[in-house]
């Protein structure tokens, strides 16, 4: 059986244990989800007002409401009847009605055949604006259940927009990106940078056309990208690189994510992350039904995840976040290397020392790109009778000058031989009895966190 | 098994009645079939089901004439209403509304069969027209490309379930063994209600991850 997860195994194995009454209750209404997850003192945006009737949207005050807002239906999902506007249009009525080239009737005239009209009006993703009758015009939609679940009556409300990182500013076309991560058992299984675009309209819903980039667990860096479930390595249309990108705070994101899990008591949830510029990072939205594209962007399989972490008892958030790193992290080393074509060696590596025979010496040597020249402890060269001296040459060291021996020297590092010339110094006192210079790690990377863990 | 079928004949039910009656089952469970296994989405269940029956009652070719009519016309009046900020249901209203009128001028041309109980057509007729309906809020909310391939899969299953309804073969099994068909259909479903396993399209989704 494949692990990749399918729409059928989601509803039926995850979906339905996980989507009790109650929390459904919670999950199908953005409203109630955010009071409850404040309550927790989890951050989550501000909701300005409400509209729920057709009275409340007559006596609504437009002027209370700020230059920039989002406006959402309760009961919506897969992010339909979501309106996002970005600034308000300069004030023309004043202007026109001074002049008086329109009478008010005109203006009616030209209003019931969409033509420009000189409303108040507010600028959208596109670049477009977006008058007052339209907004008025979509809340009435919203309100009708035109976009909730089961076309039941709903409920509008504006909300405050994430202040954009500047991270993510080139990348995003107007919108703001967000943190897809599934947590499935009070475990952070997979996670997805998603970016707006102008085909998205400024959301951050994949199949609306927003690109999707899958995140190393362990590190918070971004690995494979996706627009329309095919795979892409720059932003369409331009030459911005997705994959590398390292999301800021990534530990505390993850814990977010456990944290609103928790809360609303659901074993299976896409929470969105967002992160302000002034807040930090931010609960958007809870999803009880996350999308499955979050498989290509990571080139993983959910299902063999969910499995892994089935029945785990996660008694802390830090130990879920732990667990998640552990298990579905990594693996962006081997990426690394196969990018570059560079292997990545820690500041301690094993070795293996050609003898001048057919014997193998194996021991630790020291990383240290402070060095030109690779070192061999007189002791051990001695012992493998490297004992042919090539010539000397004079090193300027912290306890003054002094000459040294030069010799062939053969070693293995992580599978790639090289054939070097290495000084013999004493090295009795050191820790290692090998040095590995710069000059010897042009086919290497270095990462001085690596190993760290193998060897405390 | 035949006394069923004698049963209801014999209470003046029409032999045709009881067919489609019968297939219903079928139809049904063909549509799950393609939504659970093989992953074509279409706009509901019932919408392939009723649109199968329509082209039956009216023929193939002249059904999908009229659906491909009645889906264009739909479109072309949902782009020109969308400037003038009406409500949902009365924008749905006005566009239902033209395309009856758009298929009734058309269906003097329609290439009919004669061999085709024409007493149907009119339901046939007015099923296709109101299945823009469910095209028109696929428009609103998905967009034009979406329900451009939803629509394509629906016709797709349609036109199935139209050769599964109308072979002499299967109507000839329902009429003598309706209760094994029934029952057939009941355990076929129960099976697939449990069933988890990945649908056709995505292996072809998931392609790069599962053959990574």
């Amino acid at each position: 059986m494949p692990g990749v997860l399918g729409i059928n195994a989601r509803n039926l194995l995850y979906i339905k244990p996980s989507l009790t009454k109650r929390v459904a209750r919670i999950l199908d209404n953005k409203i109630l989800t955010k009071k409850i997850l404040s309550a927790k003192g989890i951050p989550t945006p501000k909701t300005f007002s409400s509209v729920s009737s057709l009275r409340e949207l007559t006596e609504f005050d437009w002027n209370e409401l700020p230059s920039s807002f989002a406006l959402k239906p309760n009961r919506g999902f897969g992010g339909e009847g979501i309106l996002v506007v970005f600034a308000r249009k300069k004030e023309r009525t004043q202007h026109f009605a001074n002049v008086g080239i329109l009478d008010p009737a005109s203006w009616r005239i030209m209003r019931i055949f969409g033509k420009r009209t000189l409303e108040p009006a507010w600028i959208k993703a596109d670049g477009t604006a977006i008058e007052l009758p339209d907004i008025k015009n979509h809340i009435l939609n919203v309100i009708d259940g035109t976009f909730s679940l089961g076309n039941l009556p709903d409920v509008a409300f504006f909300e405050e927009r994430i202040k954009i990182l500047k991270l993510f500013k080139e990348y995003s076309f107007r919108g703001i990106p967000d943190i897809r991560i599934i947590v499935y058992n009070s475990i952070p299984i997979m996670a997805e940078l998603r970016i707006p675009t102008k085909e998205s309209d400024g959301k951050a819903n994949l199949h609306l056309g927003a690109i999707g980039v899958g995140i190393d667990m362990e590190s918070g860096i971004t690995t494979h990208a996706i627009h329309n479930d095919r795979a892409i390595s720059y932003v369409p249309g331009s030459r911005l690189v997705l994959r590398g990108i390292k999301i800021p705070g990534w530990k505390e994101i993850l814990e977010l994510a456990i944290r609103a899990q928790k809360s609303v008591g659901c074993e299976l949830l896409g929470a969105d992350i967002s992160i302000d510029r002034d807040r930090g990072p931010i609960i958007l939205e809870l999803n009880a039904r996350p999308g499955l594209s979050i498989q290509i962007a990571n080139m993983a399989p959910l299902r063999e995840r969910f499995e892994r972490v089935r029945g785990l008892q996660v008694e802390t958030v830090k130990k879920g976040v732990k667990i998640a790193q552990d298990l579905f992290g990594g693996g962006l080393e081997e990426e690394l290397e196969e990018i570059s074509g560079k292997k990545i060696v820690g500041a301690r590596e094993e070795i293996t020392i050609h003898g001048t025979g057919k014997e193998r010496h194996i021991t630790f040597a020291k990383i240290d790109t402070g060095a030109y020249r690779t070192s061999i402890a007189k002791s051990l060269a001695d012992k493998l009778q490297l004992t042919h001296i090539l010539k000397y040459k004079k090193v300027r060291g912290a306890l003054g000058k002094e000459e040294r021996p030069i010799i062939d020297l053969v070693f293995e590092l992580d599978g790639e031989k090289v054939h070097t010339e290495a000084f013999i110094a004493s090295r009795e006192e050191m820790k290692h009895d090998v040095i590995i210079g710069r000059r010897d790690l042009k086919k290497f990377l270095v990462d001085p966190t690596k190993n760290l863990i193998l060897h405390k | 098994m035949l006394q069923l079928t004698t049963f209801f004949t014999q209470n003046g039910i029409p032999e045709e009645t009881l067919i489609w009656i019968f297939m219903l089952p079928i139809a049904m469970t063909l549509v799950v079939i393609g939504r659970q296994i093989v992953g074509i989405k279409g706009f509901s269940i019932s919408a392939p089901i009723l649109i199968g029956f329509a082209f039956a009652a009216i023929g193939l070719q002249s059904g999908v004439i009229a659906f491909v009519t009645v889906l264009g016309v739909g479109f072309i009046i949902k782009s020109a209403l969308r400037n003038m900020r009406l409500l949902y249901l009365p924008k749905m209203a006005l566009i239902l509304l033209i395309t009856a009128v758009a298929v009734s001028a058309l269906t003097p041309f329609l290439p009919y069969k004669d061999d085709i109980q024409f007493s149907h057509a009119a339901f046939a007729f007015i099923i296709l027209i109101l299945s823009t309906e469910q095209f028109g809020s696929l428009l609103i909310e998905r967009g034009p490309r979406k329900t451009l391939g939803v629509a394509l899969e629906t016709l797709v299953m349609s036109t199935a379930i139209f050769f599964l309804i109308t072979s002499v073969w299967l109507q000839n099994i329902v009429v003598t063994y309706p209760l094994i068909v029934l029952l057939t259909a009941i355990l076929t479903n129960l099976f697939l209600g449990k069933w988890t396993g990945l649908r056709i399209s995505e292996y072809i989704r998931f392609k790069d991850v599962i053959f990574k």
